[in-house]
Order: C-alpha cells, then sequence, then structure tokens
C-alpha cells in the first residue's frame, strides 16, 4: 500500500510538474536549433565602467572577438517588471508629461539630473543597460529593452554622463514594418512625439529641415525631417513617394517610422548640406510650417518640387 | 536506282547525324512541361521580377520548335553601333538590316553548288565578290559537319565570322575556323551560277551541283537538305583532297576525330601564286605578289581641269583601310578619306600598334585621325570607279586600257589581305576625290544598301577637309627630327619633365624615335614648348599625339612613368591629374572620375587609379574587356551609369583583392585566389556578369540571375536609363546580389541569403540587428526598422540613405534576406559600418558576420566559375 501511495504519489508529482510547464510552443519547435542562437536578453545589465574601450572597426579579413558580455553591478537587483506591466509602465512614460517638457525625458533632465537617480528610473523598467568610455570624456549608457514587442515598437536611449550628471540623452523609436499594423500602432504609441502635437506643445521651431534621398525604388524616397527646438531636436525618418513634379509629405499618412529625439545634444545638427531649410524645400518658414501642421491630420501635407531632390 | 537508294541513304544518315547537334536545342515539343527550357527567374530585387520577355532576347534563351526564331543581332554588329541612336538600323532585331539581311540570305540558299577543297583566299574571293558563301565545318573534337554561312574575316583576319542555322552568330578564331574547315574538306556552297572555280575547283569529284540531289528543285532549300546533300558526298567518300593553290592543310585532326583526306603540298611557292595576266573580259582570278599589286594598272584616265590636263593611273584594285576589328566602317576606301565615321564604339577603346596609342571614348562620330591602327585591304576592281582626283565638274576623258587580272594580295598564311599601314605610308594612299557610292569592298552589299544616301555623302563631302588636316599633321610629324642624331634631349623639352623620366626612359624614349616614332615625338616639341611656357592647356592634337607617346609610349615605358611624371605635366599645365589623364588617354572623364573615387574609397592612392586607367589605355580592348563584364543596351546617354559600374567593380575587387590577400597572409587561406590580380578576382569570382541599360520595372537597378538548365550561371544587372546621377555604391549592393548567385552556384545550402535567414545578429545591447528574429510575435526574418549597424544619417560615407539601398523604409523586400545582405555586402566593400559609439557594436558584429563567411564564399564562387563541382 505504501508503494501504491508513493507511484500514485509520483504520478501526481509529475502530472503537477508536467502542468506547470510552459506551453509549447509550436513555431518555436519547428524552428531549427540553430535559430536560436541569441544573447541573454532579459536580465537587467549594468555595465562595468572598466570595460574595454570602445573597439575599433574590426578588419575585414579577421572577425572581431566576440562582444563583450556585459556584467551586472553588484548589490543592485532592481524589480523585475513582467512584459505586461512594462508595456503599461512604457505606455505611461510616453503620455505627454507637463511637468517633464522636453528636453526632460522620464523626468531626466540633461545637465541637471545625477545618472545616480537616472539609474534608479531605469531600472524599475527592466532596461538592458551597458556603459562605456565615450569622446569628450563622458561615459555612454546605452538601454535597451524597453519594447512594447507586441506592438513592434522598439525603443532604446543613449544617455551620455558628464560628471556625474546626465549631459545629453538620445531617444530612438522604431516601428517595425514586418508588423502588418505597423504605422497605427507606432503612431498611436508614439503620438505626442509626432509633428502635429509637439507643435501644439512647443509651439514654432526654431527652424525645420527636409532631406529627400534616393532609395533603389525609384518611386519612393527616403524621407528626414528635422524640427529644430531650443535644446532638443527631434528627427523624423521614414519614406515618401515621389511625385511629377512635387513631392508630397505626409507626416501623419504613415510616412514616418522612425522618430529621434536628440535632448540636450552636445553637437546641434546643422541644417546646412544635410537638410535643406524648409524655407527653400517647401516655400514656407517654420512659422508657417507651425500654422499648417499644428493639429493638423493625415491628410495635410507641403509639397517640395521635384527637382530639389535626386 | 541504286544509286537513287544511296542518295537516299546516306541524305538520312546525315540527317540523323547532321542535324540532331543543332536541333537538339529546340527539341522540346511546347506540351513537354519536362522539357521545356529553363527560364530566367529569381529576380534578386523582388517583387519586381524582370518580365521574360525583357530577358529572353540573347544567348539564353533558344526559341522552342514551332515558334518562330526571333533574329538577334549578331555580336560583332551589335558591338558595331550599339548606342548610336541613329544605328537603330544595325542592331534592332527583327528591323531593317536584319531582316533583309536574313531574308537575302534565305534566297542565297537556293540554288547552290557545294565545292570542297577550297583555299582561303579562294574563300575571300567569293565573300569579297558579295557572293553568299556557305562553308562545311566539322564540329569541335569531332562528329558531323554543320553548315554555315560565311561572313567573313574579321579583326584583322584573325577570326571568321559566321552564322550557324539558327542566325546566331558564331566568331572563331581563325586556326579553329581553318582546322573544322579542313576537316570537313574545306567545302563551300556557293552559288551555282559561279561554277566552280577554274583555278582551285577539283577537277576530278567533289563537286556535286546540289540540284542533281534535289530533283524538285525547290527554290526554298532548306539547310537541312543543303547539309543532307553536303552530307551524302561525305558518306559516298568522295574525296575532299585540297586542289592546287592549297597551303599545307593544318594539322587539325583531334583524338577521335576523323582527318581529312591527304592534302598534298601546295604546288605554289610561299603560298603565293601568279597567274598570267592576259587582257580578258573576264577576270582570270589569282594571287599576285604585293610588288605586282602595287604595280598593276587597271586603266588610265585624262583629267581635265582649267586648262590644266594630266594622265592618272587607276590601278585595279581597290584600297580599303578599316579601323581593326571593325570592318564595316571603312574610313580609307579606295583613296577616299571618310572624314567622319560611325565608328562602332560604345566604350573607351584602345589601339595601339607599336608606337601609336590612340583612345576613343564613348560612341560618337570620330574622325579618322582619331585611329591610327588600321587595316588596309587591296581588293579586285569589280566593276567601275571613278579615278582620283576626278570631280564631277572635271571632263574625265578615260581611255580604255587593257584588262589585267583583277587581283588581290596575299601574303602568306593567315595574315592575307591584311595590311598594317604606317603613319608615314599614308601620305601614298591620298586621294582627294569623291568616290563613286559603291558598296565598300568587304561590306556585304545587303548590309550596305541600307546606309542612308545622306550617310554615305556624309563621309564623301567631308574627305576634303580631313584630307588637308591629314596633310598637316604628317608634316609636322615629320620634321625636326635633328635632336635624335645628336644625342641630346629633346631640344625644346622642358627640362622640368625630361627630368623626371629616368634614363632608362629617355634611353627607350630615343630609341623608339629611331625605330619610327621620329614624326610623334616631332611634335612633341610643340608641346615642349608649351610646357615651358604654361600655355599647356590648349593641346593641339600634335601636343596631345606626343603627350600620349611621352605617357602612354611602348611597352617597354609604361611601367616607368609613374605617377609623379604625369603629376609634373599635369602641373607643368597647370591642369588636375584627372584631367590631363583624360586627356592623353581619352578616357571619359566619368570613367577616370570613377576609377579615382574607387581608389580613394579603398584607400588605394592615386597611384593605383593612375594605374589601372594606364592598363585600359593601354590594353587593345574594351572597358568589357578590362572589366570581364559584358555591357548591353543603349549606353550612349549614359557615361554617369558607365562611370559608376566602372567604379563599383573596381571598388570590389579590391576589397577582395585586400581580403583574399590578408587572409592567405594571416590564416594561409584563399592562396590560388591570392595569386590574381584585383580584376581578374574578381572575374573569376562573379563569372558571367552583364550591365545592361534596360527595364527595371520601376527601380534604379534590378539584378537577375541567369540560368540555363536549372543552373544559376551568372547576372544581369539592369539599370534605368534615366537613373543618370552616379552611384556606384548601387551598383556594388546589385553585385552583392550577383555574388549571392555565384555561391549559390557553387552550393546552394551555402549562398548568403539563406545563411543570413538562419542567423540572429544582435548588437551589444541585445537589440536585434538583422537575421532570424526569435521574439514573441517576430519568429520570422527581420531588420531593424532604423537599419542598426548601418551607419545611420548624416554618418554614412557613401551616396544612399542610411547606407542602405534597400531599407526597410522603401518596401516590404527590404525586410528580406535578400535585400538585407545585399546591403551588408556593400557596407563590407566599404568598410561603412557603423561603428560608433552609439551602434553599440551592432555594426562591428555585422561586419563579424559576413567577414566570418568571406572567406569560404569566395572560395566556392571561385569554384563554381572554374567548374568544379561543389562539395
Amino acid at each position: 500500500m505504501r508503494t501504491v501511495g508513493l507511484l500514485v504519489g509520483s504520478l501526481l508529482a509529475g502530472l503537477v510538474l508536467l502542468a506547470c510547464q510552459p506551453e509549447a510552443d509550436p513555431a518555436r519547435d519547428s524552428t531549427p536549433a540553430a535559430h536560436r542562437s541569441t544573447v541573454p536578453m532579459t536580465e537587467t545589465q549594468h555595465a562595468n565602467l572598466d570595460s574595454p574601450a570602445w573597439p575599433s572597426a574590426a578588419s575585414r579579413a579577421t572577425p572581431s572577438p566576440p562582444s563583450q558580455t556585459l556584467s551586472p553591478t553588484a548589490g543592485e537587483v532592481p524589480p523585475t517588471l513582467t512584459a505586461s506591466q512594462q508595456r503599461i509602465e512604457l505606455s505611461k512614460l510616453l503620455l505627454p508629461d507637463e511637468a517633464c517638457r522636453l528636453p526632460c525625458w522620464w523626468g531626466l533632465v540633461p545637465e541637471e539630473t545625477s545618472w545616480v537617480e537616472a539609474e534608479r528610473v531605469l531600472s524599475r523598467l527592466s532596461a538592458r543597460m551597458l556603459s562605456r568610455p565615450a569622446q569628450g570624456g563622458r561615459i555612454l549608457h546605452g538601454v535597451a529593452g524597453l519594447n512594447i514587442t507586441a506592438e513592434h515598437v522598439d525603443i532604446w536611449l543613449s544617455i551620455w554622463e558628464r560628471a556625474g550628471r546626465v549631459d545629453e540623452i538620445r531617444v530612438t523609436a522604431a516601428g517595425d514594418r514586418a508588423n502588418p499594423n505597423f504605422e497605427p500602432l507606432f503612431r498611436r504609441r508614439l503620438r505626442p512625439f509626432f509633428p502635429d502635437r509637439v507643435l501644439e506643445q512647443y509651439g514654432p521651431p526654431e527652424a525645420v529641415g527636409v532631406a529627400l534621398k534616393r532609395q533603389n525604388r525609384m518611386s519612393v524616397l527616403a524621407l528626414e525631417l528635422l524640427l529644430i527646438y531650443d535644446g532638443f531636436e527631434i528627427h523624423y525618418q521614414g519614406a515618401v513617394p515621389r511625385g511629377e513634379s512635387n513631392h508630397r509629405i505626409c507626416p501623419l499618412a504613415g510616412q514616418i517610422g522612425v522618430i529621434r529625439l536628440d535632448l540636450r545634444p552636445s553637437s546641434p545638427t546643422p541644417i546646412e548640406g544635410l537638410y535643406l531649410p524648409i524655407e527653400r524645400a517647401a516655400e514656407i518658414d517654420s512659422q508657417g510650417f507651425y500654422n499648417r501642421f499644428r493639429g493638423s491630420g493625415p491628410t495635410t501635407c507641403i509639397e517640395t518640387p521635384a527637382d530639389l531632390w535626386p | 536506282m541504286k544509286t537513287l537508294h544511296a542518295f537516299f541513304a546516306a541524305a538520312a544518315l546525315a540527317a540523323v547525324f547532321v542535324l540532331t547537334g543543332p536541333a537538339s536545342a529546340q527539341t522540346c515539343p511546347p506540351d513537354q512541361p519536362d522539357c521545356r527550357l529553363e527560364p530566367l527567374q529569381s529576380t534578386q530585387v523582388n517583387p519586381a521580377p524582370m518580365p521574360l520577355d525583357q530577358v529572353a532576347a540573347g544567348v539564353w534563351s533558344q526559341p522552342a520548335r514551332g515558334e518562330p526564331n526571333e533574329i538577334v543581332p549578331p555580336p560583332h554588329l551589335a558591338r558595331i553601333d550599339p548606342a548610336h541612336p541613329s544605328n537603330d538600323r544595325w542592331n534592332a532585331p527583327g528591323q531593317d538590316s536584319w531582316e533583309r539581311a536574313r531574308a537575302s540570305s534565305l534566297e542565297a540558299v537556293a540554288d547552290r553548288t557545294a565545292v570542297s577543297g577550297l583555299t582561303q583566299a579562294e574563300l575571300i574571293e567569293r565573300t569579297t565578290a558579295r557572293e553568299t558563301v556557305f562553308v562545311v565545318m566539322a564540329q569541335p573534337g569531332g562528329g558531323a559537319a554543320e553548315l554555315f554561312r560565311f561572313l567573313g574575316f574579321s579583326r584583322g583576319g584573325m577570326t571568321a565570322q559566321l552564322l550557324d542555322a539558327h542566325e546566331q552568330e558564331l566568331e572563331l578564331p581563325l586556326d579553329a575556323f581553318l582546322d573544322r574547315w579542313t576537316a570537313a574538306g574545306r567545302t563551300a556552297v556557293l552559288p551555282a551560277a559561279a561554277g566552280p572555280d577554274p583555278v582551285s575547283a577539283p577537277q576530278d569529284a567533289g563537286v556535286v551541283p546540289l540540284e542533281s540531289q534535289n530533283p524538285a528543285g525547290e527554290e526554298s532549300l532548306t539547310w537541312a537538305v543543303i547539309l543532307a546533300g553536303l552530307m551524302s558526298l561525305l558518306v559516298a567518300s568522295v574525296p575532299l583532297a585540297p586542289t592546287v593553290d592549297e597551303e599545307p592543310a593544318p594539322a587539325t585532326a583531334t583524338p577521335g576525330q576523323s582527318a581529312p583526306a591527304a592534302a598534298p603540298p601546295a604546288s605554289a611557292s610561299g603560298g603565293v601564286s601568279t597567274v598570267a595576266a592576259a587582257p580578258s573580259a573576264e577576270p582570270i582570278w589569282g594571287i599576285v605578289g604585293y610588288e605586282e599589286v602595287q604595280q598593276a594598272v587597271y586603266l588610265t584616265v585624262t583629267v581635265q581641269e582649267g586648262w590644266d590636263s594630266y594622265v592618272v593611273e587607276v590601278p585595279n584594285y581597290v584600297e580599303v583601310t578599316y579601323i581593326e576589328g571593325y570592318e564595316l566602317v571603312p574610313v580609307f576606301d579606295n583613296g577616299v578619306l571618310a572624314d567622319l565615321v560611325e565608328v562602332p564604339i560604345y566604350a573607351t577603346r584602345i589601339e595601339q600598334d607599336g608606337w601609336t596609342i590612340e583612345v576613343v571614348e564613348e560612341p560618337r562620330w570620330v574622325t579618322y585621325e582619331e585611329f591610327s591602327h588600321w587595316v588596309t585591304v587591296l581588293e579586285p576592281v569589280y566593276g567601275w570607279i571613278l579615278p582620283p582626283d576626278a570631280t564631277e565638274s572635271a571632263a574625265a576623258k578615260v581611255e580604255a586600257a587593257p584588262i589585267v587580272d583583277p587581283i588581290t594580295e596575299e601574303k602568306g598564311d593567315d595574315k592575307d589581305l591584311e595590311e598594317k599601314v604606317p603613319v608615314d605610308a599614308e601620305t601614298s594612299v591620298v586621294a582627294t576625290t569623291e568616290a563613286t557610292l559603291l558598296p565598300p569592298p568587304g561590306v556585304p552589299e545587303a548590309l550596305w544598301v541600307l546606309l542612308d544616301p545622306s550617310d554615305q555623302a556624309l563621309i564623301l563631302e567631308q574627305a576634303q577637309a580631313a584630307q588637308a588636316t591629314l596633310e598637316a599633321s604628317l608634316s609636322t610629324l615629320t620634321t625636326e627630327l635633328e635632336w635624335i642624331e645628336t644625342g641630346e634631349p629633346p631640344p625644346e623639352l622642358d627640362e622640368e619633365i625630361w627630368a623626371y623620366l629616368p634614363t632608362s626612359d629617355q634611353e627607350a624614349i630615343r630609341t623608339a624615335a629611331e625605330a619610327g616614332l621620329s614624326e610623334a615625338l616631332a611634335a612633341a616639341e610643340t608641346l615642349l614648348g608649351l610646357g615651358s611656357n604654361s600655355t599647356f592647356g590648349a593641346l593641339t592634337d600634335e601636343e596631345l599625339r606626343a603627350l600620349q607617346v611621352l605617357l602612354l609610349e611602348t611597352p617597354e615605358l609604361e611601367a616607368a612613368i609613374d605617377l609623379s611624371v604625369w603629376q609634373a605635366v599635369a602641373d607643368a599645365a597647370h591642369m588636375e591629374l584627372e584631367a590631363l589623364i583624360t586627356q592623353v588617354t581619352g578616357i571619359a572623364s566619368q570613367v577616370v572620375d570613377g576609377v579615382f573615387d574607387a581608389m580613394q574609397q579603398l584607400g588605394e592612392g592615386a597611384a593605383a587609379a593612375l594605374n589601372e586607367l594606364v592598363n585600359l589605355a593601354q590594353q587593345d580592348g574594351s572597358i568589357e574587356d578590362w572589366l570581364g563584364v559584358t555591357l548591353s543596351g543603349d549606353w550612349s546617354a549614359a557615361s554617369d551609369q558607365l562611370a559608376s559600374v566602372v567604379e563599383g567593380v573596381l571598388t570590389v575587387a579590391y576589397a577582395f583583392a585586400s581580403f583574399v590577400a590578408e587572409s592567405a597572409a594571416q590564416q594561409g587561406e584563399l592562396l590560388a585566389l591570392a595569386a590574381l590580380e584585383p580584376l581578374d578576382l574578381f572575374q573569376q569570382v562573379f563569372g558571367e556578369l552583364s550591365f545592361e541599360i534596360g527595364a527595371t520595372d520601376g527601380y534604379y537597378a534590378v539584378t537577375t540571375q541567369l540560368w540555363v538548365d536549372g543552373v544559376a550561371v551568372g547576372s544581369q544587372i539592369t539599370l534605368h536609363p534615366d537613373a543618370n546621377n552616379a552611384f556606384a555604391d548601387l551598383i556594388v549592393h546589385e553585385l552583392g546580389h550577383a555574388f549571392n548567385t555565384s555561391v549559390e552556384a557553387a552550393d546552394p545550402a551555402q549562398d548568403p541569403y539563406s545563411l543570413l535567414a538562419q542567423v540572429t545578429i544582435v548588437d551589444d545591447l541585445g537589440r536585434h540587428v538583422v537575421g532570424f528574429r526569435p521574439e514573441a510575435n517576430y519568429w520570422t526574418f527581420n531588420r531593424a526598422e532604423e537599419g542598426l549597424g548601418f551607419s545611420s544619417g548624416d554618418a554614412c560615407p557613401l551616396n544612399h540613405p542610411d547606407c542602405q539601398w534597400h531599407s526597410v523604409d522603401m518596401d516590404e523586400e527590404g525586410n528580406t534576406p535578400n535585400e538585407a545582405f545585399a546591403d551588408l555586402f556593400m557596407n563590407w566593400v566599404y568598410d561603412s559600418f557603423d561603428d560608433s559609439e552609439e551602434a553599440y557594436g551592432a555594426g562591428i558584429a555585422l561586419l563579424d558576420w559576413i567577414t566570418s563567411q568571406m572567406a569560404s564564399w569566395l572560395e566556392l564562387a571561385a569554384q563554381a566559375e572554374d567548374g568544379a563541382e561543389a562539395p
């Protein structure tokens, strides 16, 4: 009877263990093992500031040594958010915050906030962090893992620290066209940073630059739109269809796939040479741009003469 | 009756052996799917595969049985006028000249006679007599003979041009042609009316009028019937011995191949015999020596001009001068100089002959003077010609003279009818007259008649002016040569320039001058004077010629003329180095810039660029030969694209070479490839590669795999005709697609696309960069929207946005391994991956991945081109 009891107990225990296994993912199971060779991506990682110097470009004939493995900062065990909690947290952080206007980001103010405080904020988000020496005696902290994965929206930060303070922040948010619903999801999540809302929030920019560049498909041009404000810049990247005599730039009509915010940039982007000033590109000045796009919709566009561009 | 049976049996047997070869390529019935031809497929840039009807023309497609044969312009004609807009008549399939030429050839098939044992000279005679001549050639390595239409010899007599039964052009080296022709008894099918040659035709047998084999006597005699008839002769063991005048038959029998009947040595000495000239109304064909050619007189005329009258002797031969390799473009026809000739050059082409080097750039009308390398052919007179110096207003009294034999010249073996005329002999060739509009000798009449009369008239109208220029040039070239005798430097040579030349070069120049360069070096006097007074800019033709001699010179000098000399001349001329190179070499400025840009990108420096350009200038070939690629389509308005192709190919070639050299030195890999020059390595890796200006379905460039029998054999990169801006990096991107094809041809499991689809590349932050993305809701190939790892935005050193020519932003195809790899390849070639601190190692991860694969890919690609089996 004791034996029977042991057997039953073992069977039950086995059933419990089986039931507790994650549900098999057919897609995952069908994936060749070789596809799974990824780096660890879940744990929060803090870089050792004594990490080797930034690797130089590798020779074309000699592969570089493997990328360095990050080592978490000893003693720090930040709370881990689930994917759902992270998505909610990020969603909140991406809402307009009157108390934290650009170039403030998630409560971090360039040239004011200490890195210790910044680290504390970011740690809550289960972010992966990597720190390396940077040019100009600064330290570059890379922050990733802020993705709203289900929506294919990736967000990452580069934060430069100088003398213990946050010196400059670069925020990049990218959608992913692999997702068929890419555009509405991306626009919904990053809505406060699309041109119409930015103009509404921050008024006329100091300068607006436009660049259209060739891609292999002749009917499409790569778009770069730049809004320059005092203390921050916003870069929009995407694609616009090529027009006959004019190209139509409609920022809210699904043309933008990447938004980059440079907050208190150490090297402001020069418009001349890289962009055309909006005055020349579309015969409209910054004020006119503001008037047109502030609170606008997807049908609001500017046109730029085709012969200005490649 | 037995004879008839024997004939039909022989014909049937011949049909089996003869027709299976050429017909085998098209024996697939349309309703046999497993037998149909492999279509072109696998367009690299999706979703815009090149429509089949846009790529089917050319060597890759064969019409199926029952389908009309598309008339494809033979390569040599496509080469003649591929670019000039006014030359559609030459190269447009299904139009004008080729339709007519084809019709003409088909008509000519009827009513013919087979003649065996012809000599090469007789074959030429038949051809130059505007007869449509078919020849029988054995297959290489043995096997049944085939019938070809003989078009003539080209490239200075070094090759034979033929059309096969499918109207496909065949160009054989002379030796190969003679071997195969001799193996088939040197048999030709000639118009019956011409009859067997009284001198050379065999008297005993071997000449069987086809009518006797074809009782029906149908006009529409087909190739097959002709072949059957001819083969019946062979089967019936008709002697095919060469006849008199025949030079000893070359040893052509190959293992497994029955040698032709033994040919007795020719009775004539030195391959040249003389036939007594007897006045006759009917020409008696023969071969005379060169001296006799010079002395022969056909008639004399008295020319009356004003109060003056004089007698002019008209030789009974016509002297036709061609630019070598372009025999359909006579520039010197019977003493009439064509000032502007439509020269079949669509890319930079170099002509070198001893001390002269001439470069022609781009498709265009050029002057006769721009070529110093030509071939003069002496051909017998057929019909009436106007005497030299006669004009329409001149009262030319033609006096009848005894008609001597129309003669031609033969100088022995395979160089007959060819003479390279030195510059100083030009004066003996000159004449200043309008000429008859008779078809130029050597030009098929069917083609010549299609020339616009205005074109012909233009050539004639320009003759006078061109002649005057030529004479002035020659006058300059033949003066002031004393310095050679004194042993001093050229008298007015700027010492600054001369001092840059090593002693050996100075001596070589002097030696070369003594050996025949005196004319050109005399013109250096003007040039060097310019060097001293700083007015170098406006170079005259003579000065340019002198520069060419000085800087390009003879082969023994080329290695010694280094960058410093060029730079010194450029400084003296107050010119940019690139501009000087353009002016001296004639290479298009865009191409020069492209080469310099490529070398600058690669960090190779100006010396390497100069070296490549001199290689191009001194190579007896075109850009195609130099790069080892094929150019097709209309490049006349695509000079920037051509420059981009040059720059892109060079950039890839040197990147490969650098990688291979480093791999060989560090890892001991790729040793065999390390021995190759960059462009040779490029050709070894890419194999069959063509660039075309054509339809691209809305892309600047599209790469198409070329398939034959289910195997990818090469790639075609099509550039949109409107894409006029330079974009060498796009060429490199497309070469990434072509590179994949080269690897795939060797091992379909190891090609870059497949491997990239299976790998996951992340950066130091764990961000997905490219490849398989095993995250929730992905599980597929993915490429970061922002183009992580590629130089982004402002940082990209190349012409394209974000160092991606086909980014995710462009269309859905951007998110495929195909386009991702092409961009990876491009950034590997340019070493432009983003290694900035903000890339967090993304660029280096990409570089590492592609670098780790490159050695095996190169080995596979080179192996595939070698024809070795893939592992």
